[in-house]
């Protein structure tokens, strides 16, 4: 069971692995900084996870990764949708502090203090879920009402509202693996909460993979019915002030 | 994806001149500016809004330049979600 587990955290890594180093490469050509805060908490999942098998099995480290990740996160939402808008951002920025705290205290005590307390473990668990799950609706909310702003408008592509549809998506799916992760069996076997959350986990990865690395071929499906119009002329400086000052 | 032609149907709805006008306004305004207009930054944008292209809308003797700057500032911050989904 520990190599299915083994097996499945590695190529969830590899995985989002590669997201973040697209997300790098988009952020270098377009200046945009957000996009490093999105590869950088993506980052930490992905080495986060690999403390997670048993091979390099040390629940210390990966609940350090789980509790540094969000900050980048929040950043990365502010940034893409809060600049210069009313922010929950200091809100959630307190959230983070408090629950990464309260993950690594108590981890800290599970994996080397002299008591192996379960409730400790289960304790770090509900932490990391609650930050989780919280940053994944402000994720959403924050999508959702741009989506709702640009769905009508014929001017952007397909493939760009679809990229917000697969946020939402996926955002929905961190919720679920939120919810179940608490439930995961200690010993790494399998019960109903693993499997519906490596569910999640797994629609999670596929979504985003989709939004973030958006593959040509499928943005190209995306956009199939879509024409840009004939490449139409410009208008000369004279022509567009006067139609200006004609009104 | 074409950042300046959203906005320039923006400016044709609040205006009801013509979208190729109000794309070139735009573009006139960057131009001025000296920024390149195919940034995905926000703060290029709003710069080039609240500087250049009220300043063109001031030669034009266009009625509010003041009121129609700041409606297509607050566009931009309404729709900043776009520079990153689109990027």
């Amino acid at each position: 069971m520990e190599l299915l587990n083994d097996s499945f955290v590695f190529l969830i890594s590899f995985i989002r692995g590669f997201i973040g180093i697209i997300l790098i490469i988009r952020a270098r050509k377009t200046k945009l900084t957000n996009l490093y805060a999105l590869a950088i908490t993506i980052f930490c999942e992905c080495i986060g996870y690999l403390f997670y098998t048993s091979i390099l099995n040390n629940l210390f480290i990966f609940y350090t990764f789980m509790s540094v990740m969000w900050f980048p996160l929040i950043i990365f939402i502010d940034k893409t949708f809060y600049q210069e808008k009313k922010s929950p951002f200091k809100f959630f920025l307190l959230l983070s502090i408090i629950f990464a705290i309260t993950k690594i205290v108590v981890v800290g005590i599970y994996q080397f203090g002299p008591i192996q307390d379960s409730n400790l473990l289960f304790l770090g668990r509900i932490s990391l879920s609650i930050a989780l799950g919280a940053t994944a609706v402000w994720l959403n909310y924050a999508s959702y009402t741009s989506y709702i702003k640009i769905k009508s408008d014929k001017g952007v592509e397909p493939w760009i509202k679809t990229r917000y549809l697969l946020v939402i998506f996926y955002t929905i799916a961190q919720i679920g693996i939120a919810i179940t992760w608490p439930f995961f069996p200690y010993d790494k076997s399998i019960n109903i909460p693993y499997i519906l959350g490596a569910l999640s986990l797994v629609i999670f990865i596929f979504a985003q993979f989709l939004a973030w690395v958006m593959p040509a071929g499928f943005k190209k499906w995306l956009n199939r019915n879509y024409t840009l119009g004939d490449k139409e002329e410009e208008l000369s400086e004279e022509e567009i002030m006067k139609s200006f000052k004609e009104g | 994806m074409d950042i300046v032609g959203f906005f320039g149907k923006k400016l044709e709805e609040k205006t009801g001149i013509k979208e190729i006008a109000c794309k070139g306004m735009i573009r006139l305004a960057f131009r001025d500016a000296g920024i390149d207009s195919t940034t995905f930054k926000l703060e290029d944008y709003k710069k080039v809004f609240s500087d250049n292209l009220k300043s063109r809308f001031e030669k034009t003797g266009i009625d509010n330049p003041t009121t129609l700057a700041n409606y297509m500032i607050s566009e931009l911050i309404k729709n900043q979600g776009l520079f990153t989904m689109s990027a």
